[in-house]
């Protein structure tokens, strides 16, 4: 079944882009609105994710029934940089599906603003029990302290506290207008539903004043240590800031060097016989991200730990990426969009990524064949342009005086940085 | 595409699932040897010690490898590109087939315990394992990661190969391969795995008597409190298992259904949770039935009210018809979408293989789920009473005199529809 890609700009400005399965039984719908944290003015905090609560129950759940009148689930999430709704139906019913996602898109009302406050408060009491969620958190938040992409999606009790709805309205004014809105269609939908699309999603541009100037967050380095004495393991994070999707197709690069950061971190803690795990992962935004890497060990072994990442990234940072390493990464990235592609969800949120990443509709048999042909260089490419500046941040029963080679982490995977010997040339061109 | 299933001589059971649009191949392993069979956590250091001993070879370093240990089963999984399927069928050979040695073994041991350790510190996990206790134990079923022996238990080699013998044999497993399959590689498997001598072994669990109506608190710092409640709920393939799973969806289901019941009145009609789920997870020889959510302490009472509040009206009142189809079609839209995903699809098929002694396809189960009636469903609330029935656990920072106003409430429960009628 080949897939074929296309891409639409309707007259109010909204993008539209799809990828056509011949054949397919089902359509997954993905609208995504450029609308997170970093949009938010002072005073605004967790207002886009409290706008997607708002939108998903602004008809006090008949929207979700008439949802399930079609067999479907609608879904919705906030991140730092954006609010996604999505949906999958058997093709049939797909124009009707996004007709619904189409009106869903009101303005919040009062009620619902009081209503789901309650539930948002109990959403943010979940989060800080659980240990992976609140360590990615801080390391953001720890990253970026002076930006909103590093403050919690999910507000504080008291920025809650202060959000009205009218503040929420000028949230909504602002950033639900179809300029700040891409739609991905996935599947195999009938023809009829081109002329659906123009006739659901013709919203008029709301185009208000007033905009918050989105500045570029600037990453600053420190350590932070959160004491929880009834954690039985320690919890380690690690931020190193580096670049966006906005370098385009080299960003692929930035996940394959996370699973060689993975794999070299598991082999070096195996050898020094450390019982901890160690994951990577990068996390793109649009103009900046950053490598999040996790060691989870126990209290004893956490000090060995931390040895063992700090002569990791000396070893990569020094541009020492094996062939083998690099191919088998890359394979297994390869593999996971692969698997990624057989699901409609994700193959939806893949199309969005790659149409900012590329700015035209890339299909996923393209992406791979991309992933496939990068080659080692790409890493010693891709690695000039990560850090200098890191953060790290401890989570578990050892405080300050019980883990203190937290802070000579960080000034020695700096000096790692600096001195490497690679050019930063996209860094110094913004 | 044609779905088959092979025995070969020593009783090893291959399912053959080719799918036209992958671009993949998966092999999957469903071993029968979980959490059940053995002395916790002996299962899971066998599971890690194949994993350390096959799957850090230089050549299943371009695999997606994944692996489970669950109450009855072990789960492998491997998955490769069309060209390199041949590695991953090496590489599920040598995991199934040959135990690990002396230098694997102790460090299996050491990794499985830092864990559950870090399991164990997930307030949501520790719910579970609580829940499953407080519904089954001392049957096996209710074996959890809990109060486990602090000290890392001892393992060689020699220990690890007696445990290998009694648990991963050809008759125990079934073997799938998905995806962009030739008929080469089909040849390969069968091959390669033929080789696999025959120890016949047999797998007992003891018959099992689920507990009702207990509440137990198990104390820890949090902010908030974990919900978790449990009922008896019929065994793979039963009797009501259908009905089992639409009534799951009905309350809201595993997907966080947002028109579920319990969302409705809990969280949209109240407020007091985020999130509210529910699932059926059938076993073979009984089921558990688990709703799971989470609260503030001051509201944990008001939350279990409003859920028992739900059964109960659940049990008194017919569901409406248009509710059913819809919840039905939601299902089956459900099950087309996680039917196109190789791996959903051969652990689904090897789970019906291996439970029920036959496969059922998605369109099969699709079917079988449109029968059920609203009558079924009523039979199968009047059958297990879950507002009189349920088991409470609740772990986290629980309030003094909590489990006391539950037992309370729990004591002026309304009797079920059908003691009503008699």
């Amino acid at each position: 079944m080949s897939r074929r890609g296309w891409h639409a700009r309707l007259s109010n400005g909204l993008d539209v882009i799809g990828e056509h399965l011949p054949g397919a039984g089902l359509v997954a719908l993905r609208l995504r609105v450029s609308a997170g944290a970093r949009h938010e003015g002072l005073h605004e905090q967790g207002a886009a994710h409290f706008l997607e609560h708002t939108t998903v129950q602004a008809s006090n759940g008949k929207l979700h029934t008439a949802f399930n009148m079609l067999g479907a689930e609608l879904h919705a999430n906030t991140s730092p940089d954006e609010t996604c709704y999505f949906v999958y139906v058997l093709s049939d019913y797909a124009p009707q599906a996004l007709t619904l996602l189409s009106n869903m898109l009101a303005p919040p009302l009062e009620k619902t603003c009081v209503a789901e406050r309650h539930v948002i408060l109990q959403e943010i009491e979940r989060a800080y029990d659980t240990p992976v969620v609140a360590l990615y958190k801080r390391v953001l938040a720890t990253l970026f302290p002076d930006h909103p992409i590093g403050a919690d999606v999910l507000g504080t009790t008291a920025s809650l506290a202060a959000l009205s709805c009218s503040n929420l309205m000028d949230f909504w004014r602002r950033r639900y207008s179809p300029k700040h809105m891409t739609l991905a269609i996935i599947g195999g939908w009938s023809p009829e539903m081109a002329s659906s699309v123009t006739e659901a999603c013709s919203w008029p541009n709301s185009n208000r004043d007033g905009e918050v100037k989105d500045t570029l967050p600037q990453a600053q380095p420190l350590v932070r240590w959160v004491h929880k004495p009834a954690l039985t393991q320690q919890y380690l994070g690690m931020g190193i800031a580096g670049p966006g999707l906005d370098i385009g197709l080299a960003s692929y690069s930035l996940p394959i060097l996370a699973t060689v950061l993975t794999g070299r971190l598991n082999a070096c803690l195996r050898r020094l016989g450390v019982p901890a795990q160690a994951s990577a992962f990068y996390v793109p935004f649009d103009d900046c991200g950053f490598m999040f890497v996790m060691l989870v060990a126990p209290p004893s072994g956490a000090s060995v730990g931390l040895q063992a990442l700090k002569m990791v990234l000396k070893t990569l940072s020094a541009g020492h990426v094996q062939d083998d390493e690099w191919s088998s990464a890359r394979t297994q990235l390869a593999v996971r969009l692969a698997l990624e592609a057989e699901s409609f969800t994700l193959s939806a949120r893949n199309l969005i990524k790659r149409w900012r990443i590329a700015r035209r509709p890339m299909t996923s048999t393209e992406e791979m064949a991309y992933v496939l042909a990068l080659q080692d260089k790409d890493a010693f490419e891709i690695l000039g342009q990560l850090g200098p500046t890191c953060c790290a941040v401890t989570l578990g029963s050892l405080a300050e005086e019980g883990l203190p080679e937290l802070t000579s982490l960080i000034e020695a995977s700096e000096q790692v940085f600096n001195s490497r010997p690679m050019s930063r040339t996209a860094n110094e061109q913004k | 595409m044609s779905l088959t299933v092979h025995t070969l001589p020593n009783g090893l059971r291959v399912i053959v699932a080719p799918t036209a649009t992958s671009e993949l191949v998966t092999f999957g392993a469903l071993v029968g040897m979980g959490n059940a069979h053995t002395c916790s956590p002996e299962v899971d250091i066998l599971r890690q010690s194949l994993v350390d001993e096959h799957w850090r070879r230089p050549e299943a370093a371009g695999l997606r490898l994944s692996s489970e240990t669950t109450i009855e089963h072990t789960w492998f999984e491997l998955t490769s590109l069309r060209d390199a399927s041949q590695m991953a069928l090496e590489v599920l050979q040598a995991t199934l087939m040959t135990p690990a040695g002396d230098d694997t073994a102790q460090r299996a041991a050491t990794r499985v315990m830092r864990m559950r350790g870090q399991y164990s510190d997930h307030v949501f996990y520790e719910a579970v394992d609580r829940a499953s206790h407080d519904l089954f134990a001392p049957h096996p079923y209710g074996t959890g990661s809990f109060d486990q022996p602090e000290q890392v238990p001892i393992v060689d080699g020699q220990c690890l190969a007696t445990l290998h013998a009694r648990h991963c044999q050809p008759n125990t497993t079934v073997l799938v391969i998905t995806g962009s399959i030739t008929g080469r590689m089909e040849q390969a498997l069968q091959d390669g795995f033929e080789t696999w001598p025959n120890g016949r072994v047999t797998v007992n669990i003891p018959p099992v008597t689920p507990n009702m109506a207990s509440v137990a608190t198990y104390h820890r710092p949090g902010r908030q409190v974990q919900v978790a409640m449990t009922f008896s709920a019929p065994s793979y393939g039963a009797d009501g298992a259908e009905a089992t799973q639409l009534l799951a969806e009905i309350l809201g289901g595993k997907a966080r259904i947002q028109d579920g019941r319990l969302r409705r009145a809990i969280r949209f009609e109240y407020n007091k949770v985020y999130d509210v789920f529910t699932e059926y997870m059938p076993y073979s020889l009984a089921g558990s039935f688990r709703i799971f959510t989470a609260t503030t302490p001051d509201q944990v009472v008001d939350v279990v009210r409003l859920i028992l509040r739900e059964l109960r009206r659940l049990e008194m009142e017919d569901i409406p018809t248009a509710e059913l189809n819809r919840v039905q079609l939601r299902l089956c839209t459900s099950l087309a979408h996680r039917y196109q995903i190789s791996s959903i699809r051969a652990r689904s098929l090897t789970q019906s293989l291996a439970y029920a002694g036959r496969l059922w396809t998605w369109k099969e189960e699709a079917e079988a789920l449109k029968k059920v009636t609203s009558k079924h469903v009523g039979d199968l609330l009047a059958k297990l009473a879950p507002s009189t029935s349920l088991n409470v656990t609740l772990v986290g920072p629980v309030q003094a005199g909590t489990e006391a106003a539950i037992k309370a409430m729990r004591a002026g429960d309304v009797p079920s529809r059908e003691k009503q009628r008699e």
